[in-house]
């Protein structure tokens, strides 16, 4: 990533140099199809290097984003950069620098992978062909069959090969992942995480599927409805919410629960015989010698992680907007 | 990009250079066994596209069998299924994609794609002027190659108008057949309905497609060139301006 930001140095009409540590930087970003708007008031910025995941229902504006970062469309309101350029006028300097792979996996299936190497190094300034040859091997892809022949893994994994060939600084992938059987997402998911951001490439992906996200981010956003609901490290997610569980001597009267659902940092509350479980925000020790000075005598209390899969979940669900 | 394209249509390529093929040298043999072709002969409507009356010469046959008949519908339908898949294909493949996620400007995309079926239309109608040729002496009638070729040439040059506006549905529309349809509308329009008027078979594109007079005289038809020029670059500017513009 030095040498990317060295380059973007020397660049005389390049883009600003503040912009060098932020890969993505979306600003006041509203996308509208007609009379139904898609994004609202979109703001947020993607560290260079980092594994940013970008959360979202179907329909949320995921892919509508990833468009309009590429230059597909244009937004109705507001301005995006990508490593610095702006995606209205600079588009083809963006493009140079990303790797993109599409939800369709949108490859030529008439085509043999030689056939889509060539077309590809056509289209770029640079082409790194012994990178791809590298990947096609990992991937032990045949190189003489036509694409319509391959698996979705296949594709989805010839898409990943042909998006790194330019050796881009970013890549947008855009669930990359959905169609594909646990084993191909698991080696398609690894090779991300061990070659390229191993590398230091940003790396950008759309996905609704939480398990991965998890697995794989270290940032990340869920975009509910258009406008984005959390932007977030998912360390720092992590420790931001506890789980207190709380198991009493005897069953609490349902006054007590009220109470307890209404103590300040509670984000929720869960109630199962004698056992109550509390996802709470902020100082838990404080919480705790609130609870413990309760007349109910509890026989155990512990605070455990939150499941974020659950958490990411309320988000997608616009339940913490 | 070039190579893609040409596979993209080898299927298209395949079927209407037989298709050309047989209308070029099919229509000029099964037409020199029947009594010569004369004005009375043809279809009222073609009569006013002739410049003149039709001479009762071989030129005048191979003339109205290919450039004025066959060549201009064979032709213009493979301009027209070229361009109705060049963009909106892209599109319903999720194809398009791949294409613009590249650094290359959308220009050059159109330009690049416009310019191979250009060239398939060019080689099909070159192709077809050499079966011409070969029929023809065949049966004994050697035709001037340059004027075959100044002919070909203006076909050609005929041929871009359809597959320009074919481009323009291609990206207007969201499938293939469309495109199609609506080409073969405004074409038949342009072509057809101004036949039918008293006097307005000087506003039919069908009668800038070919010269006969330049044919058989061999005179350069400039003014049939620079028409057929025109009616093509317009429906290609109109494209370039909508594809830089269309949000996918």
């Amino acid at each position: 990533m030095n040498d990317y930001v060295a380059e973007m140095q020397q660049r005389s009409t390049g883009p600003s140099m503040s912009s060098s540590d932020i890969a993505i930087a979306i600003d006041h970003l509203t996308v509208s199809y007609g009379t139904s708007q898609v994004l609202n008031n979109l703001s947020l910025e993607v560290p260079t290097g980092s594994i940013f995941g970008f959360l979202g229902a179907n329909g949320a504006g995921k892919t509508t984003t990833i468009k309009i970062l590429l230059g597909f469309r244009r937004p109705t309101s507001g301005s995006a950069r990508v490593l610095g350029y702006d995606v209205v006028s600079h588009h083809q300097e963006i493009c140079q620098r990303v790797g993109y792979v599409s939800e369709t996996n949108s490859l030529y299936d008439f085509l043999n992978i030689p056939q889509l190497c060539r077309l590809s190094r056509d289209l770029y300034r640079q082409w790194k062909q012994e990178r791809v040859d590298h990947y096609i091997r990992l991937f032990a892809l045949p190189l003489q069959k036509p694409i319509k022949q391959f698996s979705k893994g296949m594709k989805a994994q010839l898409a990943l090969c042909l998006a790194l060939g330019n050796d881009p600084d970013l890549l947008i992938l855009d669930e990359p992942t959905t169609e594909l059987d646990p084993v191909a997402r698991q080696m398609f998911l690894s090779t991300l995480v061990k070659d390229v951001a191993a590398e230091g490439k940003t790396i950008f992906f759309s996905s609704h599927i939480l398990s991965e996200v998890e697995a794989i981010a270290d940032r990340v956003a869920v975009l509910h409805q258009g406008r984005i609901v959390l932007s977030e490290e998912l360390d720092t997610l992590r420790d931001r919410q506890k789980m207190l569980c709380l198991i009493y001597e005897e069953q609490p009267p349902a006054e007590e629960i009220t109470v307890l659902g209404r103590l300040p940092g509670v984000r929720a509350l869960e109630r199962e015989g004698r056992a109550v479980r509390l996802r709470v925000e902020g100082n838990t020790d404080t919480l705790i010698e609130t609870i413990q000075a309760r007349p109910y005598t509890l026989r155990d209390l512990q605070v455990v992680a939150v499941r974020l899969d659950e958490l990411l979940l309320e988000y997608m669900k616009g339940e913490n907007a | 990009m070039k190579a893609k394209e040409l596979l993209e249509a080898r299927w298209k390529v395949i079927t209407f250079l037989l298709l050309a093929l047989l209308g070029s040298a099919g229509n000029i043999l099964f037409s020199s066994l029947l009594p010569s072709a004369t004005d009375e002969h043809m279809v009222p409507m073609f009569q006013s596209v002739a410049q003149e009356p039709l001479k009762d010469t071989f030129e005048a046959l191979v003339w109205q069998s290919w450039f004025m008949m066959n060549g201009p519908a064979i032709l213009g339908l493979f301009a027209i299924l070229l361009g109705s898949g060049l963009i909106a294909n892209e599109v319903n493949k999720g194809t398009l994609f791949f294409l613009l996620s590249k650094p290359i400007s959308r220009d050059r995309l159109l330009l690049t794609k416009y310019g191979v079926s250009a060239g398939l239309l060019l080689i099909v109608g070159l192709m077809s002027a050499l079966t011409v040729v070969l029929v023809c002496l065949l049966l004994g009638h050697a035709q001037n190659i340059l004027n075959l070729l100044t002919a070909t040439g203006l076909l050609w040059l005929g041929t871009l108008f359809p597959l320009g506006v074919s481009l323009c549905f291609s990206i207007l529309s969201p499938d293939s057949l469309r495109p199609v349809i609506f080409t073969l509308l405004v074409v038949l329009a342009l072509t057809l309905l101004p036949m039918s008027l008293p006097g307005g078979q000087n506003w039919s594109l069908w009668h800038y497609w070919g010269s006969q007079s330049a044919y058989i005289t061999g005179h350069f038809p400039l003014k049939e060139y620079i028409v057929c020029f025109v009616v093509a670059v317009v429906p290609l500017l109109l494209a370039l301006i909508v594809f830089r513009r269309k949000a996918y």
